[in-house]
């Protein structure tokens, strides 16, 4: 089950490491990353992820604890965008 | 050489002396550390700071050091390395830190900034490395910027969950002048409250339950909410058992008290737990070691989980009542909101499985036992209120059950990452916070000898320390795996030891050696009355006792084995 993550951050060199090492310690697989940083500032990163809905409100606590994060968006889970009965992988709907 | 002063308000100085005023600000009384290289600038700065900087043997004994101090005066503690070795010698320390909510203020000096990336002598990417063992991180490459993030690590380090941050500073930074004025303090914000429909969901679940149970952690000791708790307690009476971390929020010899949980603790409180309708969780985080097979834990509670850290409301168990604040708040807003639930037929169930299970040894013959040596100490000390440190193994679990604490912040041990070669380094910095007290360390032969170097430190500061090496001639708790779990095929567990007590000696420690149970007692009061320097007892123990109660990890409870099979047969019984 994929889950979309918008997170506001503010960006920093390191915050991409400091996010995915969270994802790594839930062993919860990326499959998709969009980022457009600039030093200093807010920016948003937006991260789909592999997660049931439990494993998705633990991220996005332990999201929300580090510093350089100022807000978790959990978007839900990426079936909820696609109709009820659609098998589409969320790569099959990007292309 | 030019005599140099703190800055004062304002004036133009180099980044170290600035941030040595910024400790100064701070409060700090003690660092404990490791000079080095890219250091130089900052231990140059702390000469005119009026700060006692312990010169630690190991930059492991200076995370735990500034842990301990943390841990026994509430105020965060600080440690200082240098660059690359000195720097990844802090990790464990910070990772025990960090498991065990200790704020604590690690500084690292780091190479030059040229030098960044490029593999430098002595340079270590320390912020990477440390990033998953901190609550955040700092690369200062702004001179003017040292200061103030300083300031911000300390309020970093002390809000909310308490814990680690660490602050690298490249040796140039540290070298170079800014222009420094005084800071403002930060104003911190109050404690977080609860939201009022959750706690009135909760209050109404407390006054209703049939079979309730207060679980009380660490987060009580952070947030300072031991009235609180107590007068939960005695409003409901409710019984309380505490965790490791826990041990001191609650008295362990109160009525209500059902003493330690988890793998080593109670059998009373493991069961009472277990079979309780609703956990009341206070500051604690159902780690693995309390909840044993999380699917067959207490199958039939629900869960009021009080934190400060969202992130652990219902990660290991799904909270029915979750309250997201600072225990000490929430606790004050619940307190009116709740009615005492009838317990008595609950108590009576649970005096039944204190008489059938009561924390018992039997010491018997002319070897010593450890849990008697630990509970012989707690018994001639106890008017004394020492802070006693534990370091990691059988004897921390012996400590747990047989040091009875009734004051937060006297029971200090590495309860999350078990770091072996804690105790001695925490009863250092212990002593630095709290002069006035008596600390005591209860170690055992192998994790003593992780961290023994740092009797030198304590010689030269004059730290009057107890330190008793219960010598089982072996890792125990090791062997007591191996002997359960792996057919007591013993492996690497035996350890051919020094003569403790003149090592002690060599270090210019006074050193006792006590062999016989009679002799104890007599030896312990020598070793309390030394006063100018660290007194070491070595203990030799029975090696072959094992801690029981125990289950077997990631085991049911149900799987507990109370007491020793081995006195089972055994009709004598020597109650505690």
């Amino acid at each position: 089950m994929e889950q979309i993550f918008e997170i506001t951050v503010q960006d920093v060199p390191g915050l991409l490491a400091r996010v995915e090492s969270i994802f790594r310690r839930q062993r919860t697989p990326i499959r998709s990353f969009f980022f457009e940083g600039g030093e200093g500032r807010a920016a948003q990163l937006t991260i789909t992820a592999e997660a049931n809905s439990e494993a998705a409100s633990l991220l996005r606590k332990q999201l929300m604890r580090l510093v350089n994060v100022h807000d978790v968006v959990d978007l839900g889970q990426v079936s909820a965008f696609a109709p009820a009965e659609s098998s589409f992988t969320f790569e099959e709907r990007r292309a | 050489m030019s005599a140099r002063f703190l800055p004062q308000e304002r004036s133009r100085v180099r980044a170290a002396d600035a941030l040595a005023a910024e400790l100064v600000a701070q409060g700090v009384t003690h660092i404990f550390g490791h000079p080095g290289g890219a250091a130089l600038p900052l231990y140059d700065a702390l000469l005119s700071a009026p700060i006692t900087h312990l010169l630690m043997r190991h930059e492991q004994c200076a995370a735990h050091a500034a842990q301990g101090y943390a841990r026994a005066t509430g105020r965060p503690g600080v440690c200082l390395a240098t660059s690359g070795p000195g720097a990844t010698n802090l990790i464990t320390g910070l990772t025990d830190a960090m498991l065990d909510s200790t704020p604590v203020v690690a500084l690292t000096a780091q190479v030059a900034t040229a030098l960044l990336g490029r593999d430098g002598f002595q340079e270590a990417d320390i912020i990477g490395m440390t990033a998953p063992v901190t609550k955040h991180n700092w690369l200062v490459l702004e001179p003017q910027e040292v200061p103030g993030t300083v300031r911000e690590a300390f309020r970093l380090a002390t809000s909310g969950r308490p814990g680690p941050v660490l602050v690298d500073v490249p040796r140039d930074v540290l070298q170079a002048e800014i222009d420094w004025e005084a800071g403002i303090p930060i104003t911190s914000l109050p404690p977080r409250r609860a939201d009022p429909v959750g706690l009135r969901r909760a209050a109404f679940a407390i006054s209703n339950a049939k079979r309730p149970i207060l679980y009380v952690g660490g987060g009580v000791i952070s947030s300072g909410a031991s009235a609180e708790v107590r007068r939960l307690a005695k409003k409901t009476r409710i019984p309380v058992t505490t965790t490791l971390m826990g041990k001191g929020a609650y008295s362990d010899m109160d009525a209500l008290s059902v003493g330690m949980l988890g793998m080593h603790g109670t059998a009373y409180a493991n069961w009472a737990m277990n079979g309780s309708d609703l956990i009341i969780a206070v500051g604690a985080r159902f780690d693995d070691r309390i909840t044993g097979k999380l699917a067959t834990f207490a199958p039939h509670a629900k869960v009021v989980h009080i934190d400060i850290d969202d992130a652990e409301i219902g990660k290991n168990r799904k909270a029915d009542y979750p309250l997201h604040g600072d225990a000490r708040s929430v606790l004050q807003q619940l307190l009116p909101l709740v009615g005492a639930p009838d317990t008595a037929d609950w108590w009576k169930e649970i005096e039944a499985w204190k008489a059938k299970a009561p924390l018992q040894y039997r010491q018997e013959g002319d070897v010593i036992l450890p849990q008697f040596a630990i509970d012989r100490l707690w018994r001639l000390t106890r008017g004394l209120r020492p802070i006693v440190t534990t370091d990691v193994g059988q004897h921390q679990m012996w400590a747990a059950q047989f040091w009875k604490c009734d004051e937060p912040g006297t029971f200090i041990t590495s309860g999350g990452l078990g770091t072996m070669g804690f105790g001695l380094p925490a009863a250092l910095g212990a002593q630095c916070g709290r002069p006035d007290r008596l600390v005591i360390n209860l170690n055992g032969d192998g994790s003593f000898q992780q961290t023994m170097q740092t009797l030198a430190t304590a010689v030269e500061h004059h730290l009057p320390l107890k330190i008793i090496v219960l010598d089982n001639q072996g890792l125990g708790m090791v062997r007591q795996w191996q002997d359960l779990f792996y057919d007591r095929r013993f492996s690497s567990v035996e350890l051919k030891n020094p003569d403790f007590a003149r090592l002690a000696e060599a270090f210019g420690a006074a050193g006792f050696t006590a062999r016989r149970p009679d002799e104890l007692d007599a030896v312990y009061e020598r070793a309390l009355a030394v006063t100018n320097r660290p007194a070491l007892v070595h203990v030799l123990t029975e090696p072959t006792e094992n801690c029981y109660p125990m289950w077997p990890a990631g085991q049911s409870i149900d799987t507990m084995v109370v007491e020793d099979p081995k006195y089972a047969a055994k009709s004598t019984k020597k109650k505690s």
